[in-house]
């Protein structure tokens, strides 16, 4: 626990322990509480300052993921202002819980340029995620707003006030959006990884090698086209408007997490901003749930066997 | 003029040794030791220091005399001395004799970083994976085993025992990185294609900062990490507490 | 080789002769200017240490518009691999073996020209072509090369994982492999020209140092350099035609898999092992020159010969030939395995014995000596001084464990421009001093000169020795924000510490090109011998003219004849028929 944290919740517990014994009064408990906190929470503009120096240079200084580093990073910066974020515990389409953003920046993304920020205080953390969530929302208020005023030639400020109004909303109203397994994860054994590399082959399940593989190796008939060129590219993109391409998922890369809650939520409810599906939710043509939770177990199981499989080199070629 | 030139060196070599006094207490130093190997390598550090200082100030000294006076005054033309055997090979075998003391000095701590007899066996081990611009770390999971599914996986804080010999094995997913935690003096440069081993033991528990010190890319100098050394109990107990996350059914998100 | 006929036109003159003086002063132009280039290149690092991420004054505008006026992480990775190119490849080593090769070899030895004089001037051209290349690097996309100047793979091999690794690493490599043929030419002309054009009589032990070493450098490059372009050879090939001699299997970077391009299975410390195997022994090109200018300068201005002769020819033949075997030293955290540490620990403390031995003596040579301060003695002198701390701050480094935690911090960077700048630079310095007369027929202010030197000379050390703190602190190299690190974070007074003094440091030189300037109209217009030294380049006019000599010279003694022996006067000269004590326009000390 970082030292001004430890001293926060030590000074908090002392404030509790003087209103019970009645040596202070609860309203003035509450005051000294908030001052505390104020003291230990870095201000906007202390905020600002960290993000100038730590995120600006690839996030940008709008969060547009455009900052001068961003070119050379590959997958770029998110640009906050599209509000989507691609690894939280929700289903979808929600905003980013704090704690989503928060795991984000304490542990960084596996297999992108995004670092964990663990050496920032949890105070410094937090005021960070705050931030992102700023420019997210002035992000798309603005381009919402842009939208409009291309459509209708103006904007006024009740438009402002309701889009603001209307995205706050999104941003707050996520705690049971929270994706928690219906059943406990079952132990891994050659059997639930082989029933999982079925579900991944069968087209009325998993459906997965359809983009994924055969083999998990990212290179399904889905996910690739034939350009203008004759040359082969990617078949979607993503909500940023870039080229996407499938998880290769023999490298065992997992940049939502590698724990296996985090791979079932990513089955669960799918990534937004890119083609994976959310299974957890998907309905067959008789109405009924395409994946029980055992069958989303049996994948992570089977997904995070190919991470140790030992392919021939045959990987994604650089875009 | 001379003289002038003289007190420039004089004074130069004040400014060395009062820098190198004063350093210490400004903690422009080596941090405090927290490995067994610290101790040997900061010896050696310290040794070579005094040597140096020595032969320095010596050296010095002598170039300002003989800056400061010159040929004696009452000759009108320095001596033509070509040289002198004896000299030469008084100074030559003094300074030596100090290399090779240093040289054979510095063998046993060599051994004890490099020489695979000295790598532990059966204490805590953990891998690490260096990427642009992250540490990720992997310890073995209920099965005691690396390398199997129930490996635990960290980003960015390397838990390890204090007190006990520690076994690293270290690997790169793209270019060359270094690991290096200045408080335990142990620096290891992570090659691609390799999987290099790393070993130290840790004298008490602590907090180290971990450094990147291979240039690997545009976010080199921000490539941060810790290395968090707890009692061994602890140690078994955050381990035994992480494999139980690994099982969660995300439940704890929901408040 | 005579070129008669007096006027033949500028161009004809300063652009495409052939003449060796010429040639030399070319390569000092060319390098001085990058010298300065990687010096401004130095501010901008030494800004960014400082003040990180903050704007600069006026340069910040004009500099980054791109970057919010500050200079970018990608930015940084290219200022410090650039610099560090520049002061070794484009400004220190032609400086040494090409501007005061060039100009002195064929003075010294009594020849009219070096061996190959249209080799000589298409060494020069093509070393000129190298630096263009290498400066076409910060114009192309992704900006200049960024892998640091020593260029490990994969970062500098593979384009996905460095800004500066496209273009800009291939204009690099292709400018290092050029300058590399430049080189090797230079060398091959003036190995040539020592063997086989000395005038009768100086046999080799009658050689100054200078020419001893000019020549063993030039052995060196032409031992070792050949590696080096092999190798850089090696990383075009990876690049165009699909080989993979550094690229291992199994990577992902920046979502890029090489195995997916086909060829891989290549090894990353093959290069370090090329790359060292020159670039080691290229400090000593760099020094041993420097060392023997350093020699002769003293024994001309203390009056008395240098001390030890043949221990001083030994121990420069031997610091090149131990170069040559102590290259892994840079390599000691790379891996390396226990018993090739110790060979390599024990061949560089080895080295340190000759250079201590040469230090000694120029005490020595010192010692008794009548001694005349002029500004290229007060040069000399500082790279005596300076020349030990950083030999010292090498032992540091060459002990194995000491090295593994000093290794890619500070103190490295301490020591090497210890050596180079306060060692090699301060040695140019006074060479530029003590021949400049020689050059031009004039001499630079005395004054001004020993003002610049001691103004040199002290915010030098204020720059380099608060270095060493900062390495035995732990602080990296190459990194944009120490501030990143708690540990590093109380050394930030240091950081603005040595930059105020390299900003001081840089405004400095300013002294210096004021004296050149001025000194080329209005200096002092000397004779043949103002300084009254003994060897072969004073026999001829200043300057000299096509053909150098105006007489035929035979050598009948040493080249450091000066004190109470040297006859009548406190010297003699080399060449037979030499007249000491006529030249009346010597300038005094």
């Amino acid at each position: 626990m970082h030292p001004r944290h430890a001293g926060l919740r030590a000074a908090w517990l002392g404030l509790l322990d003087e209103v019970r014994v009645g040596r202070t009064s609860v309203d003035a408990a509450r005051a000294r509480g908030r001052e505390l906190f104020e003291g230990w929470y870095p201000s906007l503009a202390e905020s600002a300052e960290r993000y100038r120096v730590e995120c600006l240079h690839c996030h940008g200084v709008e969060g547009g993921g455009d900052g001068p580093s961003a070119q050379f990073i590959e997958p770029r910066p998110r640009d906050f202002r599209h509000g989507v974020f691609k690894y939280t515990a929700l289903t979808q389409p929600s905003r980013p819980r704090r704690e989503d953003l928060l795991r984000t920046l304490t542990e960084g993304l596996n297999g992108t340029s995004m670092p964990s920020f663990a050496r920032l205080s949890l105070a410094e953390r937090h005021g960070l995620a705050d931030l992102v969530r700023l420019l997210a929302i002035r992000g798309e208020v603005e381009r919402r707003l842009a939208g409009a005023f291309a459509d209708e030639g103006e904007i006024d400020d009740d438009a402002i006030a309701e889009e603001t109004a209307d995205l706050y909303e999104r941003w707050r109203s996520t705690e049971d959006k929270v994706v928690v397994a219906e059943s406990e994860m079952p132990p891994v054994t050659p059997e639930l990884i082989a029933r999982g590399a079925a579900l991944f082959r069968d087209t009325t399940k998993g459906n997965c090698s359809s983009c994924h593989g055969e083999n998990g190796a990212g290179d399904g008939v889905a996910a690739w086209k034939v350009g203008l060129d004759g040359r082969r590219e990617a078949a979607y993109l993503d909500a940023w408007g870039r080229p996407i391409l499938p998880r290769d998922l023999r490298h065992g890369i997992l940049r939502g997490g590698s724990r296996p809650i985090d791979v079932y939520r990513r089955i669960w409810s799918g990534i937004p901003g890119t083609p994976m599906p959310a299974l957890g939710t998907a309905k067959g043509p008789d109405g009924e749930p395409v994946l029980s939770s055992a069958d989303v177990w049996s994948l992570v199981h089977f997904v995070q066997s190919l991470a140790r499989s030992v392919p021939e080199p045959s990987g994604q070629a650089e875009r | 003029m001379r003289h002038l030139a003289a007190a420039l060196i004089v004074i130069l070599t004040a400014a060395v040794i009062v820098l190198f006094a004063v350093s210490p207490g400004q903690g422009w130093w080596l941090p405090p030791a927290a490995s067994t190997i610290a101790r040997p390598i900061d010896a050696l550090f310290d040794g070579i220091l005094v040597t140096a200082a020595v032969g320095f100030v010596l050296v010095m000294a002598l170039l300002t005399w003989a800056v400061w006076r010159g040929a004696s005054p009452r000759a009108d033309r320095a001596r033509s001395v070509h040289g002198h055997l004896g000299l030469e090979l008084g100074w030559t075998a003094a300074i030596g004799a100090v290399l090779v003391t240093v040289a054979l000095a510095q063998l046993p701590t060599w051994a004890a970083l490099r020489d695979t007899a000295a790598m532990p066996a059966g204490g805590a081990t953990a891998t690490v994976l260096a990427q642009q611009f992250a540490w990720r770390f992997g310890y073995a999971g209920d099965d005691g085993v690396l390398g199997t599914p129930d490996d635990i996986e960290a980003a960015s804080e390397l838990v390890l025992p204090a007190g006990e010999p520690v076994l690293l094995t270290l690997r790169s997913r793209d270019v060359i990185h270094s690991f290096f935690v200045p408080a335990l003096r142990v620096k290891q440069d992570v090659v691609p294609g390799r999987a290099i081993p790393l070993w130290f033991t840790i004298e008490r528990p602590g907090t180290y900062e971990l450094v990147c010190a291979e240039l690997c890319g545009l976010g080199h100098y921000a490539m941060a990490g810790r290395v968090r050394a707890i009692p061994r109990g602890e140690y078994d107990a955050w381990l035994a507490q992480q494999s139980r996350a690994r099982l969660s059914t995300g439940v704890e998100d929901r408040r | 080789m005579s070129h008669a006929g007096a006027q033949r036109g500028f161009v004809r003159t300063w652009v495409l002769s052939t003449d060796h003086k010429v040639v030399g002063i070319q390569y000092l132009v060319a390098s001085a200017s990058m010298l300065l280039f990687g010096g401004l290149l130095a501010m901008a690092m030494r800004w960014q240490l400082a003040w990180p991420w903050t704007e600069m004054p006026i340069l910040g505008k004009l500099l980054f518009p791109a970057t919010g006026r500050v200079i970018s992480p990608a930015f940084y990775t290219s200022l410090f691999t650039m610099h560090g190119t520049a002061m070794v490849f484009f400004a220190i080593l032609p400086l040494l073996t090409g501007a005061f090769g060039n100009f002195l070899i064929p003075l010294l030895v009594g020849a009219p020209d070096m061996a190959f004089p249209r080799l000589n001037a298409a060494s020069f051209w093509i070393l000129l072509f190298a630096m263009g290349l290498f400066l076409a690097g910060f114009f192309v996309e992704g900006g200049a090369a960024s892998a640091g100047w020593t260029s490990y793979p994969p970062l500098a091999t593979l384009p996905s994982a460095a800004p500066g690794s496209g273009s800009g690493q291939t204009l690099w490599l292709l400018a290092i492999v050029v300058s590399g043929v430049a080189s090797i030419l230079n060398a091959l002309n003036a190995v040539v020209t020592v063997v086989k054009m000395r005038v009768p009589g100086l046999t080799w032990m009658r050689l100054p140092l200078t020419v001893w070493g000019l020549f063993v450098a030039a052995a060196l490059v032409l031992a070792a350099l050949p590696v080096l372009t092999a190798g850089g050879v090696l990383q075009l090939a990876d690049r165009w035609i699909g080989t993979a001699f550094y690229t291992p299997m199994g990577l992902m970077v920046n979502q890029f898999a090489p195995d997916a391009a086909g060829a891989t299975g290549g090894v990353p410390l093959l290069w370090q092992h090329l790359f060292w195997f020159y670039s080691h022994p290229a400090v000593y090109v760099m020094v041993l020159p420097a060392m023997g200018m350093v020699s002769d300068i003293l024994a001309v201005n203390a009056r008395k010969p240098v001390f030890g002769y043949r221990p001083m020819v030994w121990a420069i033949v031997a610091i090149a030939g131990l170069g040559l075997i102590v290259w892994g030293h840079h390599m000691f955290t790379s891996g390396m395995g226990l018993e090739i540490g110790r060979a390599f620990m024990i061949s560089t403390m080895l080295i340190a014995l000759p250079s201590a031995v040469k230090t000694f003596n120029w005490v020595a040579t010192i010692w008794g000596g009548r001694i005349r301060l002029t500004a290229a003695m007060c040069f000399v002198l500082g790279f005596v001084a300076l020349f030990v701390i950083g030999g010292l701050s090498g032992i540091w480094l060459a002990a194995t464990p000491v090295d593994v935690y000093l290794h890619d911090t500070m103190l490295v960077v301490a020591h090497f421009h210890y050596i180079v700048f306060g060692g090699t630079v301060m040695a140019v310095f006074g060479a530029l001093h003590h021949w400049f007369p020689k050059m031009t027929g004039r001499a630079l202010s005395e004054n001004l000169g020993r003002v610049h030197c001691a103004g040199t000379f002290v915010a030098l050390n204020c720059v380099f020795l608060p270095m060493h703190q900062l390495g035995i602190a732990g602080m990296i190299r190459r990194t944009a924000d120490p501030n990143v690190y708690a540990l590093y974070q109380h050394l930030e007074p240091l950081n603005r510490f040595v930059t105020w003094s390299a900003f001081a440091l840089m405004a400095w030189q300013v002294l210096f090109l004021v004296n050149v300037v001025w000194s080329l109209r209005s200096g002092t217009r000397v004779g043949r011998n103002p300084w009254q030294g003994t060897t072969l380049e004073w026999e001829a006019p200043s300057p000299p003219g096509h053909g150098n000599f105006d007489r035929d010279l035979v050598v009948e003694c040493g080249p450091y004849e000066y004190g109470d022996a040297a006859g009548e006067h406190d010297w003699r000269p080399q060449a037979r028929g030499g007249r000491p004590g006529v030249d009346p326009t010597a300038s005094r000390s």
